[in-house]
């Protein structure tokens, strides 16, 4: 019986075996797939946390932070939209199937580790400084400003499926991701070629003295030399002759129309885009070079002819005007004379022809028995001992519009100036097709002292004529003008109105006037007002408050012909290439001086004898007109090399000498992105080799080796143009972006036509492009082509070029 | 019965709890190897230098040792959490290489891989637009099973399992291999 109780046991050890073996490998299995399940958990919210950091700091790079107010209230937002971003980022993924929409968002960091219900997830966003350590920082100013990286910390409460049968509980998987601060070393390479401003809206004036309208005031006969009256009989002649007497003779301005309704300049002269596709060499601010009108490119049925002689103060051989002021001899000024036919004696008026190879020998008391007639034939015949009104003919006098030999003979190009608004001024700024009359105050934010806060009125052409001139800057240039007598103007605005009084006194006077003009006329000056605010805001300001950065400048146009070494480096400023001759282009720039300076100076270098006066381009080297240029440099401080670049732009920098738009100044911001002039041609090579240059440029930086290096960073050129070299230039230029390829450095170009133009646009393609033949693609290194079809478009470009920059991961 | 038990439990434990529970023990063990490997590549790859010590910004900020130094530090840190994983630290274990794979249609020539601690060498710079530039981090270490068996001599059962685990990521700052 026992036995047989035993027997039938017999197996029961087995079964036991099978049921232990069983249950252990269902154990070990529960805790293999708890495991496994716990490992992608984790996995899944560092994945998800990695996104949501670089979806906010994406976001952050991409968003407008230029021209931010004192305390960075852009910054703040941009930062608030960033983080919201990424906290959408974080909720829009997904833990082990489930969503985590419902995550909750949660603060201080001590809660993102509290232990919640299975599948609760808590998500901190914060900013943080990626320069200590990555410390949280509080949004809000000035601690913002450190908030450079967005922070994503997470905890997930996980359940284990099978382990908890054992006691296992819940588990806090935790993770955190930020967005890293880059280095970025960039060195800018910006056109200022003369093409730069060709899309500004302007009027062409004829300023010229108007002996048949009666002056209002002053006028005596003392002042008026009828030898040539008499000579050629014209105080009798004709039904007007009883005009012409002691009273009579005012400064008359006559707006000389474009052929249709467009202002803009290249519109103005009909340039032929297809023939010359980078523009006009023409400029709406100092240097003008405004006998280039007159040339093959333009399409004009008339072309636009500047008459240097009814101007004659614009005379290179300045001191040929007996008018100069200290150091006597060597300064020519646009303010203080009368047109070139002016017929009063000395000292009340200049009326002189100048012949150009300077050889006139002055007599005393100028008389006015040269004085030019400016209608009596185009191009250069001039016709000494002639006076204004002709004998011969009928009135012949300038002072009609559209009548007359050449009604498109003119003397100024005035920028069609407006109120730009509030500050920060927002580009881009056009003005209007035909000038409208209007007071201005500037901003108090306003970089230069001398403007900030000073209102200025331009009620008319004739206002605008002389505040461009200087002429409005005190009550003795008004005098010396023989303003004081009375001013006319006439337009074609639709209407033609004639000899509307300027209503110009004396008390219109005050200081800055030109100064005033010249500053809003940049702000008008288009594409390049435009690009340099783009450069500034979608470029500088980006990578300085976003990365730890280094920067570089290379202003170019013709730069390479006037330095000593033309195919460059050359790291400095460089005073650009310029002719000696009064109807060459460039020859001759009467500035403004936009601040620190003497209105007046000369910038010109000519064959005259004796010393230069101010020839020397402040702050680097050469004669004529600046090209700013900044080297890259480790040891500078990033806030120094950021104000040095960036220039007048910047009031903090300014020390009360801002030198936007002048060669002169020679402190840290002269040197910056405002300081370059629109001139000439688009020397494109120099440049670029001077910019590959400043990467292995000894102490100052070197990519080659570690000490002189930032080996962390991102190197970059960001090359800027509206055209396209000449064809001497485009292989040396591909060759320096070859170049590049070996040494780290991307080229990012950007390629601006205002003028929608196919064969310029062509052109940029193959000089710019992303293939192998064109700067971007030839680089390698990430180097990009960003094309841009209209001036507002820049600073999308060049934030598109900062994104690419600043985007990284701690 | 009693004996049969006997029979079964020695069964049960010798020839199966063990030898299992010492092969689970080396499979989780080889995870947490792998996880080592794994984590050290993907820090590694957010470095900014290879093998270069950088602060952000200079000379005082955020230390950014290079990626060899910083997947060697942060695999041993691994390690030093999970008891029974284990390698020889020489230069070369963990390994930290530099790959530079050639993209498809660049026309760039294959290069050779480069192996910790060397760089690529100033001027080396890789084009990122005709290679990806990767870090793979490769360590031959051994994981010990929970209960050393003496009498014989089976890897991962009764004495050390030998592994060689790698992983690899994109090298996020590629001019950085340079130095």
């Amino acid at each position: 019986m026992n036995e047989r109780r035993i027997r039938n046991q017999k197996g029961a050890a087995v079964t036991g075996l099978v049921i232990a073996l069983f249950m252990f490998i269902m154990l070990a299995g529960f805790f293999a797939f708890d495991s496994s399940r716990l490992q992608m958990a984790q996995r899944e919210l560092t994945a998800t946390c990695d996104a949501a950091s670089l979806a906010g700091t994406a976001m952050l790079t991409s968003l407008d932070i230029a021209n931010d107010d004192a305390t960075a209230t852009k910054l703040g937002t941009a930062q608030a939209q960033a983080c919201a971003y990424a906290r959408n980022m974080f909720q829009n993924g997904n833990m082990l199937g489930q969503s985590l929409g419902s995550a909750h968002v949660v603060s201080p960091y001590s809660a993102v580790a509290a232990i919640g219900n299975p599948g609760d997830c808590n998500v901190m966003i914060s900013l943080a400084d990626p320069q200590q350590q990555f410390v949280g920082v509080a949004p809000v100013y000035p601690d913002r400003l450190n908030g450079r990286a967005i922070m994503c910390y997470a905890g997930y409460t996980y359940n284990p499926v099978f382990l908890g049968a054992i006691g296992v509980g819940k588990v806090l998987l935790q993770a955190n991701s930020g967005g890293g601060l880059p280095q970025v070393d960039a060195v800018l390479v910006f056109d200022y070629s003369g093409s730069m401003d060709d899309a500004t809206n302007v009027t062409f004036i004829r300023r010229t003295w108007d002996s048949t309208i009666a002056s209002s005031t002053g006028a005596s006969a003392g002042q008026m030399d009828y030898s040539t009256l008499t000579a050629l009989g014209a105080i009798a002649d004709g039904s007007s002759g009883a005009n012409q007497g002691t009273n009579h003779g005012v400064v008359h301005y006559i707006e000389v129309p474009p052929p249709n309704a467009s202002h803009r300049l290249s519109d103005y002269v009909v340039h032929n885009y297809v023939n010359a596709p980078n523009g006009l060499q023409v400029n709406v601010l100092p240097p003008q070079s405004l006998p280039v009108t007159d040339n093959v490119d333009s399409g004009a049925i008339n072309r636009y002819s500047f008459d240097y002689n009814l101007r004659v103060n614009s005379l290179i051989y300045a001191p040929l005007i007996p008018k100069s002021a200290a150091p006597a001899g060597k300064f020519a000024r646009e303010y203080g004379t009368p047109p070139g036919n002016c017929t009063l004696a000395y000292p009340y008026g200049y009326g002189r022809f100048y012949p150009e190879n300077g050889t006139m020998n002055i007599i005393a008391n100028n008389t006015c028995n040269a004085a030019y007639n400016p209608n009596a034939a185009y191009a250069g015949s001039l016709i000494l001992n002639e006076h204004p009104r002709s004998i011969s003919t009928a009135f012949r006098y300038p002072g009609y519009v559209n009548t007359g030999l050449d009604p498109h003979c003119y003397t100024e190009l005035v920028v069609n100036i407006a109120a730009p608004g509030a500050w920060p001024y927002a580009q881009p700024l056009n003005g209007p097709q035909n000038f409208v009359g209007f007071t201005f105050q500037f901003p108090s934010q306003e970089p230069d002292p001398g403007l900030a806060g000073q209102t200025f009125n331009f009620e008319n052409i004739g206002v605008l004529t002389e505040a461009a001139r200087g002429n409005l800057d005190s009550a003795s240039y008004f005098n010396d003008a023989l303003l004081d007598r009375g001013s006319f103007y006439s337009t074609t605005s639709g209407t033609i109105v004639n000899k509307q009084s300027t209503s110009m006194t004396s008390a219109h006077c005050a200081p800055n006037y030109q100064k005033a003009y010249q500053r809003l006329a940049m702000l008008y000056s288009q594409p390049i007002a435009t690009a340099i605010d783009g450069a500034y805001g979608g470029f500088f300001q980006k990578i300085n408050t976003l990365t730890d950065c280094r920067f570089g400048l290379v202003g170019f146009s013709n730069s390479s012909n006037s330095v000593a070494n033309p195919s460059g480096p050359n790291f400095n400023s460089q005073g650009s290439a310029h002719l000696t001759l009064a109807d060459q282009p460039n020859s001759y720039f009467v500035s403004a001086q936009y601040a620190g300076r003497a209105i007046g100076t000369r910038y010109k270098n000519t064959n005259f004898t004796g010393p230069e006066y101010n020839d020397v381009v402040g702050g680097g080297s050469g004669t004529g007109f600046k090209q700013p240029r900044r080297a890259l440099a480790k040891s500078e401080s990033q806030n120094t090399s950021y104000s040095g670049v960036v220039g007048g732009l910047q009031s903090s920098t300014l020390n009360g000498s801002c030198a936007a738009w002048s060669a002169l100044s020679t402190n840290s911001a002269g040197n910056g992105l405002e300081n370059g002039t629109p001139l000439s041609d688009t020397a494109t090579a120099e440049a670029l080799t001077t910019a590959r240059a400043m990467f292995h440029n000894g102490a100052n930086y070197d990519i080659a080796t570690l000490s002189n290096n930032r080996p962390a960073a991102k190197h970059a050129i960001v090359f800027f143009t509206d055209g396209v070299p000449n064809s001497a230039d485009a292989g040396p230029t591909l060759t320096q972006a070859q170049g590049c390829k070996g040494e780290g450095i991307a080229v990012f170009t950007i390629g601006l036509d205002v003028t929608n133009n196919p064969v310029l646009q062509g052109s940029q393609v193959t000089f710019l492009g992303n293939q192998p033949t064109g700067l971007a693609g030839a680089s390698g290194n990430g180097g990009k082509f960003f094309p841009c079809a209209s001036a507002s478009t820049v600073r999308d470009s060049f934030s598109a070029v900062a994104r690419r920059l600043t985007q990284g991961q701690r | 019965m009693a004996a049969e038990y006997v029979a079964t439990m020695y069964v049960l434990f010798l020839f199966i709890f063990f030898p299992v529970l010492n092969l689970g023990t080396c499979g989780m063990r080889a995870f947490f190897l792998w996880f080592a490997c794994n984590q050290a590549t993907m820090l590694a790859a957010k470095a900014k230098t290879f093998n270069t010590l950088v602060y952000v910004p200079e000379p005082s900020g955020t230390p950014y040792p290079g990626a060899y130094a910083t997947a060697r530090a942060r695999a041993g840190q691994i390690r030093s959490m999970f008891p029974g994983v284990d390698w020889t630290t020489n230069a070369t274990n963990p390994e930290v290489r530099i790959i530079r794979a050639v993209i498809p249609g660049s026309g760039a020539p294959a290069v050779a891989d480069v192996i910790g601690p060397a760089t690529l060498g100033l001027g080396n710079i890789p084009d990122v637009d005709q290679y990806v530039c990767t870090i793979r981090v490769t360590i031959n270490g051994q994981v010990t099973p929970l209960i050393p068996v003496p009498w014989f001599n089976i890897q991962g059962l009764s004495s050390p399992m030998f592994l060689t685990v790698s992983s690899e990521a994109q090298f996020e700052n590629p001019p950085g291999l340079q130095f």
